[in-house]
């Protein structure tokens, strides 16, 4: 490959920039193998249809309150199944295309680490939901083993791309992604009675999960596949430079005031941390409104959702955090939480996944097409003949049902706990078959490919 | 934003107006409009990528000594956009909306990806590289036809 030093004659330096930065040639002849990603992105649906089906088969007593081991054990499997596999698999392609820094080993790194989560979520939820001490104790140590090998591969790739913004919001949420998964598995040592449960610590375990390790992942992936994958203009440099870092300190500062018990601080730190995500979601929101492109789009439309939702959760958090909002009561809890798991992470990684399973795989038949030598005799299937769109949009008005029944049974209760569960169920479920056809169409087109005459 | 970014990220805009402009006659099932509007597209990008290929690149190339480098993935990112123009235009002289639109979903991921390289490397790179000559050969970007 060409050096990517400087070799230019006569050129002025202004600031001090380099003519040519280290990050001159991009990247895709860099991303890892198809299947590095697309493992995580065929399993994860699937183990969040099984939180679907347990909160089915828990019915009622699941809602009673947030600390109920079934819900648990079932919103488990959806955050740590779903959103942290395919958050993975997302770093471990997104990193070396963006900012041609691969994580290291990823070819080993990722399938190990993948296979840990997945397995240890499954023997966590089985643990907490069956009372069953030991799977507990084995989900524990596969989560930590599966995370210990991902999270210093990625926290190298993150650092040698601190300088770009992705770069360093995904430097960000790995640092938090420590935090919440040290408080994981001590918390899970506590519910295996290895040590004592200290449920005062859940909630700085859940606000490192999905404002630290999901919310800044998200800020920092969204950089820059929102304006690829959604035709927007770039986020603001303000917003990209200083967004990220303003909802870690945030954190910091929150989880100082809430261990050390400083109300003020504690406070300056939550509306803080509620401000930083609520901007980024007005910002997302109004670049959204700024679309080039006419035509309806199901990303689109799961991002609008998923902002729209983070949006609620901040103006939620600051009611609370002013006395205007209860959020101890189980019902509006519960709503809370449904709305910042299902109705905004789940919403933007399923949008975003419509978007980059489609792409890689094209992407990755143009490469078997070039290294075969027949671009320009065999026509490749485009982004629509390996995901049409109508599954998607089925898919996507499911994840609306789900959410929509989600909500009533927060405030209802009774069997509609059993219903909101099926509809979890299915909504992951019709992600995973569109996922599988995907898969199914690449590797037909590239048998199509292999065996075209060269 | 200097002279080449401003000129080129700009032109780059004025194509994703038209492909949009496109793409919403062929969905809405215009096909006369979407002929007149894929042509002037399909025109506009052509004339980019030329632009591109016989002014700025080999100015940056001669410049710089790269050869080998971020010009070289440009090349072949070119290439591979004008096989979509190709391939739509087909699907545009069949009517065939399906595959139109699903080779217009690619095209635009492929050009939004290579459109923010270029803006957010390459062209900060020949504008320092070329400096003070920047603005001659903006202008024999625009004396290209």
């Amino acid at each position: 490959m060409e050096s990517r030093r400087c070799r230019c004659r006569g050129g002025r330096q202004p600031n001090h920039q380099p003519l040519i930065p280290a990050n001159a040639d991009l990247h895709f002849d860099r991303m890892p193998p198809l299947w590095v990603p697309l493992r995580a992105f065929l399993i994860a649906p699937f183990l969040g249809l099984g939180g679907g089906l347990l909160l089915a088969s828990a019915g009622d007593a699941a809602f009673s309150s947030r600390w109920t081991a079934s819900l648990l054990a079932s919103a488990h499997l959806i955050t740590l199944g779903f959103i942290t596999l395919v958050m993975i698999g997302a770093v471990i392609q997104v990193l070396p295309v963006v900012t041609g820094v691969p994580v290291p080993a990823s070819n080993w790194v990722a399938p190990a680490s993948q296979f840990g989560v997945a397995l240890g979520v499954i023997a966590m939820a089985w643990g907490l939901n069956g009372g069953l001490p030991v799977a507990g104790r084995v989900g524990a140590v596969l989560l930590a083993a599966g995370l210990s090998l991902f999270v210093p591969a990625a926290l190298i790739a993150a650092w040698k791309t601190r300088h770009n913004p992705t770069g360093r919001a995904m430097g960000l949420s790995i640092l938090s992604l420590i935090a919440v998964a040290g408080l994981g598995v001590f918390l899970l040592a506590g519910h295996a009675g290895w040590v004592p449960l200290r449920r005062d610590l859940t909630d700085i375990h859940a606000a490192w999960a999905l404002g630290g390790w999901v919310g800044l992942l998200v800020m920092g992936v969204s950089f820059q596949v929102v304006p690829l994958f959604q035709v927007t203009p770039s986020y603001p440099r303000v917003v990209e430079k200083y967004l990220p870092a303003v909802g870690f300190l945030a954190l910091l500062a929150w989880t100082a005031g809430r261990l050390g018990r400083w109300a003020l601080v504690a406070n300056i730190g939550i509306v803080s941390l509620a401000l930083s995500l609520g901007t980024y979601a007005a910002v997302t929101l109004w670049l959204q409104t700024q679309r080039r492109r006419k035509l309806r789009d199901i990303t689109t439309d799961a991002w609008r959702l998923g902002m729209g939702c983070l949006g609620l959760v901040g103006l939620a958090t600051i009611a609370a955090t002013f006395g205007v909002l209860d959020l101890l009561e189980p019902r509006t809890s519960l709503t809370f939480g449904i709305l910042l798991v299902m109705g905004f992470a789940v919403s933007v990684v399923q949008g975003m996944l419509y978007k980059i399973v489609p792409f890689l795989s094209w992407l990755h038949l143009q490469n078997v097409a070039t290294h075969r030598g027949v671009v320009g005799q065999v026509k490749v299937k485009n982004m629509r003949q390996l995901l049409p769109v109508k599954g998607p949009r089925r898919q996507f008005a499911s994840h609306l049902v789900a959410i929509g029944a989600l909500l009533i049974a927060a405030w209802f209760g009774g069997f509609w706990v059993r219903i909101a569960g099926l509809a979890v169920a299915v909504d992951f479920g019709l992600l995973g078959i569109e996922v599988v056809g995907v898969v199914r169409r690449y590797r037909e087109d590239e048998a199509r490919i292999l065996s075209a005459p060269q | 934003m200097g002279e080449i970014s401003g000129y080129m990220t700009h032109e780059h805009r004025e194509c994703d107006e038209l492909f949009a402009k496109a793409e919403a006659a062929v969905d809405a099932g215009n096909w006369a409009a979407a002929d007149t509007e894929f042509t002037a597209y399909d025109n506009l990008t052509r004339l980019h990528l030329r632009r591109e290929e016989e002014v700025l690149f080999p100015a940056f190339e001669t410049r710089t000594g790269m050869t080998t480098g971020p010009t070289a993935m440009m090349r072949m990112e070119h290439n591979q956009i004008r096989a979509f123009l190709v391939s739509m235009t087909e699907a545009l002289a069949d009517r065939d909306s399906e595959m139109f639109l699903g080779e217009a979903e690619t095209l635009m991921i492929l050009t939004q990806q290579h459109n923010m390289k270029e803006e957010q490397i390459l062209y900060p790179m020949t504008d320092r590289t070329l400096d003070t000559d920047a603005p001659s050969v903006v202008d024999q970007m625009r004396d290209v036809e």
